[in-house]
């Protein structure tokens, strides 16, 4: 009798409800996407469009890992697109020297994880809110570049731009989306089947019980930024090597990109919560919006209140689903104490 | 019996507090040795020494008879030493099994790469749930659960690290009394099988009913240790707080009036059914029940934090309307929380600006507020409560939880309340603010101020209400006098047992 209240008793969760998924709304609306495409602007899908999307698919895809795994930890970094814009001068003047792809991703991989790691000693250390230290190396960065280069470095080498132009699989897939799949795979399987991904996950939890656990809880914060810093040293070269030219604020405000990919793929802002697929998900149906609506003849003046509808549409969808799911707890539940009840008479 | 943990002497100290002062404590394997003393007595201080969170100044800490030292959590984990704190330190986003292994997963090689064997966590995570007698799935989110089914999570997480020496710290706090009844057997079960347990708790009932000995602390110092069956109540109380039980319940006569509220069939659907009640002028009735019963859902509704849907409410006689909490108080109803740390208080915020924030529209000169006139308020009240603060602007988290009761319950006065609604008031106090919120109570009384008294401690509602009324599946199930309530009678009552 007293064993029974220990056993579960949401039935409802079995077979069908399981798969009722942030992940599987997404993908609904995904291929609901692709499907009006396909009716409204059959031209959509030509291999041209196809692959201008994927590239920029992957790229924003790689950072938002990174930004998924800081979101995670309960942090947030609104300095990733800063980041990246360092990055990309960085190796245009490493490229510049006609040096090779390896060498300056590498280069742009040391100088995002070195930025990104600042940022995490800055709120670990000094007890800075995330935001906020974020927000302040973000024009830290932003008003360093200026006084560095002037405007841009251009007239940059074939072996620079390498990547963009000839690098391509079976001829027509870019390289930057065999790098995004590679990673992809590997961060899924790394979040499932290493021992830090718990953490990461428990420190966006309850940073208290995390602490008690014998997490150590800065480590962990700092590491998430430690990993996403060369994320965005990728992203911030196939950025970059689009073209012969590198400007000073080549991916400013793209953080606001990698934070709404994140959040459209379920992870919570408020951390501790969120998956891989959901990341790739929600960078795939952010990377369809604009070129989507050239073709069916909207102005892209549009897409960005477009995808801020789509934002807001997932978090109010969450939001409503969580409002039902609690609707008896808002009620401040009677946590009487009977016990004491039934003791007291006993011991009387 | 086999001694497996000792403490000698452990003193620790904080910027300018003393926390514990010569303190001694053993466990021996398989007992269920109870820690009891009032809040700030050391207890939880003492638990986080023996788990390494807090590293004693000077003493020692013997492991079967080794000694050792504890540089963090993990140290006391490899020792065998778990505990499971009053609010669960789950993580609400993560599966059980997650939640049971996390920090000492079970890896395997994957080729040269370490990976998490869930299989085998699982496997194991299993085996611990039917020693338990313990069935959840393993794959649900702990935010899905249960006070009850966490605790349940909690424990078999201790179990995983092979613990030999269990600390749970005011377990049953939020527990049902099936659920209470649950845990003991499991905590019994656990005994048999050889761990030393150390509890926690505030509530000598529950020693009596579960442990082998009992220590008492008493301001960071060791005071007594006892074999359970060799003491009684009034003896470790007067252990706990160094006086006699006199005046536990000071209730004054007091002469009662009219009639002030008179509720008649109110309903919400699903949670309060027929409720029929009356209260008088400077009368204090208690509601009695089971948790779940709903005596809080019933002052909650009442009060306009919930919506009914049907019913009447009359005050003095006419009847009034309550769509929210501002009717509510505008017919004289004010309501103080169970939980004052979330509910109660802001309590980042000073005595003064709690006590006056209701009220801010009455605290102005011209466009401004004015500070003499918020000092004032609260100055009154600290003064006729005896809240111990430096001054009307000391921050209420520094304050003790009695001092903070004290100041919830001021905040709700100074609104000059016709009727009071208490909620669990003397939860988690010590014995002797406990009293001196009894003495505060009973004083409104006799000024006339009708109280509505929530309490799960059935001596306080014998001890210091007119009138009690047993609730029972969202309704009133019984009504009993002071002088016939006896804690059997109301229990009966609320069990609905003939």
């Amino acid at each position: 009798m007293a064993q029974e209240s220990l056993k579960q008793t949401a039935g409802g969760t079995g077979g069908f409800k399981k798969i009722l998924t942030t992940e599987f709304y997404l993908l609904i609306f995904l291929v609901a996407i692709l499907v009006v495409m396909a009716i409204a602007a059959p031209d959509f899908y030509s291999v041209n469009t196809i692959m201008t999307v994927l590239n920029y698919f992957s790229y924003l895809l790689i950072a938002a890992i990174g930004m998924n795994i800081i979101i995670i930890t309960s942090n947030i970094d609104v300095a990733a697109g800063s980041i990246m814009s360092v990055v990309a001068i960085v190796i245009a003047f490493v490229g510049k020297t006609g040096a090779p792809l390896p060498v300056f991703m590498l280069v742009g991989m040391a100088a995002g994880l070195i930025l990104s790691w600042v940022n995490g000693l800055f709120i670990t250390k000094l007890k800075i809110p995330a935001i906020v230290a974020t927000l302040a190396t973000t024009q830290l960065f932003v008003g360093a570049l200026p006084l560095v280069v002037e405007g841009s470095i251009y007239d940059l080498p074939a072996s620079f731009t390498w990547l963009a132009f000839k690098a391509k699989l079976f001829g027509v897939l870019p390289a930057s989306v065999v790098f995004a799949a590679v990673i992809t795979v590997g961060f899924m399987l790394f979040m499932r089947y290493s021992r830090f991904s718990k953490k990461l996950y428990a420190v966006g939890n309850n940073i208290h019980a995390a602490t008690l656990t014998g997490i150590n809880v800065n480590k962990v914060m700092v590491l998430a930024f430690v990993i996403a810093g060369p994320l965005y040293g990728i992203a911030g070269t196939i950025i970059a090597t689009g073209g012969q030219r590198v400007t000073t604020t080549m991916a400013n405000g793209f953080e606001m990109t990698l934070i709404a990919a994140v959040v459209l793929g379920g992870t919570s802002i408020a951390g501790g919560s969120g998956k891989i697929i959901g990341t790739v998900l929600g960078a795939f149906i952010l990377s369809l919006i604009t070129p989507a609506m050239n073709y069916i003849g909207l102005s892209s003046d549009w897409s960005d209140a477009v995808m801020g509808g789509i934002i807001l549409l997932a978090v109010i969808v969450a939001s409503i689903s969580t409002l039902t799911k609690n609707k008896k707890v808002i009620i401040t539940p009677e946590t009487g104490q009977p016990g004491a009840i039934a003791a007291a008479a006993e011991v009387k | 019996m086999d001694e497996v943990l000792r403490l000698n002497n452990i003193v620790k100290t904080f910027p300018g507090v003393l926390a514990l002062d010569d303190m001694n404590f053993d466990l021996n394997k398989g007992e269920i040795h109870a820690i009891c003393g009032e809040n700030g007595a050391g207890k939880s201080t003492l638990m986080k020494i023996v788990t390494g969170v807090y590293k004693p100044d000077s003493g020692e800490i013997l492991i079967d008879g080794e000694p050792v030292v504890f540089e963090d959590p993990n140290d006391a984990f490899a020792k065998g030493i778990a505990i499971i704190y009053q609010e669960t330190s789950l993580f609400e986003e993560m599966t059980i099994l997650e939640n049971i292994f996390l920090g000492h997963e079970y890896m395997k090689k994957a080729g040269p790469i370490p990976v998490i064997d869930y299989a085998k966590m699982r496997s194991e995570a299993l085996e611990i749930f039917k020693i338990m007698n313990v069935d959840l799935d393993l794959n649900e989110r702990t935010k899905n659960l249960g006070m009850a089914q966490k605790q349940m999570v909690e424990i078999a997480k201790a179990l995983s690290h092979h613990s030999k020496i269990l600390i749970l710290d005011e377990p049953t706090a939020s527990l049902t009394q099936r659920e209470v009844e649950a845990l003991f057997s499991i905590v019994r079960s656990l005994r048999d099988q050889g761990v030393a347990i150390a509890y926690i708790s505030h509530r000598l009932e529950e020693i009596f009913e579960l442990c082998d000995r009992v220590t008492v602390v008493r301001d960071g110092r060791y005071i007594s240790t006892k074999l359970v069956a060799a003491t009684n109540k009034d003896e470790l109380v007067a252990d706990m707080v160094g006086r006699s039980m006199d005046n536990y319940y000071p209730k004054a006569d007091v002469t009662i009036g009219g009639e002030l509220i008179r509720v008649e069939h109110l309903s919400q659907e699903g949670i309060l059914s027929d409720v029929n009640f009356h209260i008088d002028k400077g009368e204090i009735v208690g509601f009695a029940g089971l948790a779940g019963a709903g005596r809080t859902e019933l002052a909650l509704a009442l009060c306009g934090f919930t919506k009914i849907d049907g019913g009447k409410i009359y005050v003095e006689g006419k009847e009034v309307k309550i769509h929210d909490y501002r009717d509510a108080m505008n017919a004289g109803f004010v309501y103080v929380s169970e939980d004052r740390g979330k509910y109660g208080l802001v309590i980042e915020m000073s005595v003064k600006q709690n006590i006056t924030m209701p009220q801010l529209h009455n605290m102005r000169s011209g466009l401004f507020l004015d500070n003499a006139k918020e000092l004032k308020l609260a100055g009154q009240f600290i003064g006729e409560f005896d809240i111990k603060c430096p001054d009307a602007d000391f921050l209420t988290e520094n304050l003790s939880g009695g001092n903070q009761q004290k100041v919830s319950v001021s905040k709700a006065i100074a609104m000059a309340p016709k009727i009071l609604f208490l909620d669990e008031p003397t939860r988690g106090v010590d014995v002797g603010s406990k009293a001196e919120i009894h003495g505060i109570v009973s004083a409104l009384a006799k000024k006339g101020t009708t109280i509505f008294m929530i309490s799960s401690e059935m001596p306080e509602l014998i001890g210091m209400c007119d009138r009690i009324y047993i609730m029972k599946n969202g309704t009133i199930a019984g009504e009993m006098n002071r002088a016939e309530a006896t804690q059997e009678k109301i229990l009966k009552v609320a069990l609905q047992v003939d």
